[in-house]
């Protein structure tokens, strides 16, 4: 493991020590609990079809 | 210092757990950590459509640049979808305590994040438990 995956991984276990006492103070079980990964495909597309859309009418006109 | 003695009962719960029970934090981890890249990949796709419509000279050649750029990123969000839903699975492995299948699902996870990073356009960041094959930690263009 080099330096910068090092430090990578300490950071990713000081962001998990944030979510585990979150979730303690919380009151939750933290290994009961696990977070899910909630973005997908069709979120990132109607975020982009709406950009585009929009970037189309304001250069080009229209509705 | 009430954070590093976490990390550190986190650590030490990890190694005198067996693998799979050490595979929750890791699991977490690697959703925290999704849940970030998530808005980063989701803002350069829609940084690169509007690239697209900046550069076309009519409406018709701006509907046909944002197709294109569709259709280069189609197959990085199935591969996003598809680790997504892996991590699903493999949290569901865990929730169930189902040993054989965490370890399977853990492997699937780890290969879908594999796959995302060769393909994603932008750097991704290294997951605990998680090495890939050379040239497919991100990056690729």
């Amino acid at each position: 493991m080099n330096a910068a995956t090092a430090l990578a991984v300490i950071q990713l276990l000081g962001k998990l020590a944030k979510l585990v006492e979150a979730m303690v103070a919380a009151g939750k079980d933290p290994l009961a609990e696990l977070p899910v990964i909630t973005g997908r495909y069709a979120q990132a597309e109607r975020a982009f079809d709406d950009a585009t859309d929009q970037a189309i009418r304001d250069r080009f006109g229209g509705t | 210092m009430r954070r590093l003695l976490l990390i550190l009962a986190l650590l030490l719960s990890a190694c005198a757990a067996s693998q799979q029970e050490a595979q929750g934090p890791m699991a977490a981890v690697v959703a925290v950590s999704a849940n970030e890249v998530f808005p980063v990949l989701r803002d350069t796709y829609v940084a690169a459509g509007e690239k697209a419509v900046a550069e076309a000279t009519n409406v018709e050649d701006a509907h046909a640049r944002v197709q294109a750029v569709k259709a280069k990123w189609r197959p990085i969000w199935e591969a996003w979808d598809a680790f997504a839903e892996s991590h699903d699975l493999w949290r569901q492995a865990l929730l169930d305590g189902d040993s054989p299948r965490i370890l399977e699902m853990a492997k699937e996870a780890r290969e879908a994040y594999c796959a995302l990073a060769a393909a994603a356009p932008i750097e991704l960041p290294a997951m605990p438990g998680i090495v890939c094959a050379l040239g497919q930690n991100g990056g690729a263009q």
